[in-house]
């Protein structure tokens, strides 16, 4: 009897256990896409942003519109486009990218397209394709990184399915990276590109920064709604100046001293309230060194004073 | 004197040409993006509305099987005349096209869906006729429409309209169970 209720203890043990992992316990396809890559979470001072991102962008889709899209650009009588057709559908690296025969569980959207089908030619006419199979790799639609016609790699496969996936992945973190750390709208076009002469007003304004290069890095203050400059002090009450001006007569020194003190208030005033100042400080440097040298040859006594 | 009337013919002329030109593909408030040139292939020839929308689905999101329904092809022998749900489920099946065959009230969510992740679809609209959705702009509330009786151009629609348009016909649906198109690749110096 014991023999039997132990066996049914195990049985539905096993049950319960089968029931509870409905997927993979590890997202092995994650970790392939993630390459080589250290990240440190539940620290905020060491944490990196750029890391924080890439991780982001390599793990699951939000949605169908958060997927990146690859294109293969194949053509007919073609081996390394056969070639390539095929490891992507067994091949453990790509199929972390993108996985043919279940579009749902694919990370990426994946399409292959034909250089000869006419109904297609048209999506390709802005870029320069020299050698089959290209790879290409662009953003999602959703727009989160981006803008979604952006060329974010474009290799030409080698044979070697574990490089290509590194590669493109590489390529993925960079333009990620550059996303984090340039602020910018894409839209600088390159050999190929058709682009406006012009800055137009962007549609919508991106939630991310997207990266232009040789454009300085523009800091902005990330407080809403953003805070006033701080107050400049006001430079204090020469009172020294004032009591000696009453006690002993008015003296050229104290009178300069007062001079002074008055230009700054009225400067610092002005500062406060976001006006341009009267004279700019070069000048005002100039002007009150002049007037120092003044103060202190009145000051000093005559050498042969005695 | 003269002067009145020729500024209204010239006024007339710009609001017309203004009118004509309408939205065109490439454009941020389609879903599909399918040029004119392409869209005439589809002109509906004989009564094949419903395989001519699902056509250009087919070539929206590089489906051969769907894109080529209207002709003999490797892909399998075409297929003319009215169709029906269950016409579709078969002609699908046979050419091994997956996609959403839809019907009743979740016709408007599944169009929004389509165009929110940039396909197109196949739907009814208009009496005993069918359309191809061409995408949804949820801000001004107009939908785009390609018919295949004019496919050189794109009709919008405001909400009510476009209700109107597509209860006229019954609510359904085909909408390719395919990755969606990339946008139309473009360099720029990023790195």
């Amino acid at each position: 009897m014991r023999l039997f209720v132990s066996l049914l203890l195990i049985v539905a043990t096993c049950g319960s256990a089968s029931a509870q992992t409905t997927g993979p316990e590890v997202d092995q396809a994650e970790v392939l896409r993630l390459g080589n890559m250290v990240q440190v979470v539940g620290d905020g001072l060491r944490a990196s942003p750029e890391t924080d991102a890439y991780v982001a962008a390599m793990g699951p889709p939000a949605s169908d519109a958060d997927k990146w899209f690859i294109s293969v650009l194949s053509m007919k009588g073609c081996a390394g486009c056969e070639k390539l057709k095929k490891e992507w559908a067994t091949n453990s690296w790509l199929l972390a990218l993108a996985n043919p025969t279940d579009p749902k569980q694919s990370w990426a959207h994946y399409a292959v397209y034909d250089k000869d089908d006419w109904s297609q030619a048209f999506r390709f006419e802005n870029i320069k394709v020299t050698a089959y199979p290209t790879i290409l790799v662009q953003p999602p639609r959703s727009g989160r990184y981006g803008e979604a016609s952006t060329v974010v790699y474009q290799g030409v496969y080698g044979g070697d399915p574990e490089k290509l996936a590194r590669d493109i992945t590489q390529a993925i973190r960079q333009y990620v990276t550059k996303l984090q750390t340039v602020p910018v709208r894409g839209g600088e076009h390159g050999q190929v590109g058709i682009d406006p002469p012009w800055q137009p007003t962007p549609r919508v304004d991106p939630w991310q920064p997207q990266p232009q290069p040789n454009q300085p890095f523009l800091p902005f203050d990330p407080t809403i709604p953003p805070q006033p400059p701080a107050p400049t002090p006001a430079p204090a009450f020469p009172w020294s100046s004032v009591l000696s001006l009453m006690l002993a007569g008015f003296s050229l020194p104290a009178a300069i001293a007062l001079v002074v003190w008055a230009v700054s208030f009225i400067r610092a005033r002005r500062l406060a309230a976001g006006k341009p100042p009267i004279v700019d400080q070069k000048s005002l440097d100039q002007v009150l060194e002049l007037l120092e040298r003044l103060a202190e040859s009145q000051a000093k006594p005559s050498s042969s004073g005695l | 004197m003269i002067r009145i009337p020729l500024m209204i013919v010239s006024w007339l002329l710009l609001a017309s040409s203004a009118w004509a030109q309408g939205i065109e593909c490439p454009d941020p408030r389609l879903a599909a993006d399918l040029p004119k040139e392409i869209r005439t292939w589809f002109r509906n020839p004989d009564g094949s509305c419903v395989q001519c929308s699902i056509g250009m689905c087919g070539v929206d999101q590089n489906v051969p099987a769907a894109a080529t329904l209207l002709w003999d092809t490797e892909y399998g022998r075409r297929e003319r005349g009215g169709s029906g749900p269950s016409r579709v489920a078969g002609y699908c099946d046979r050419r091994g096209i997956r996609a959403f065959n839809v019907t009743g009230s979740s016709t408007w969510d599944w169009m929004k869906w389509a165009a929110e992740t940039g396909r197109g679809a196949a739907i009814g609209a208009g009496s005993a006729h069918f359309q191809t959705f061409m995408g949804y702009d949820r801000q001004s509330g107009t939908w785009y429409v390609c018919n295949n009786n004019s496919p050189s151009r794109i009709d919008e629609y405001d909400e009510a309209a476009f209700r109107r348009l597509h209860l006229a016909s019954g609510q359904w649906v085909v909408i390719l169970d395919y990755p969606p198109h990339p946008a139309r690749p473009r360099y720029f110096r990023w790195w």
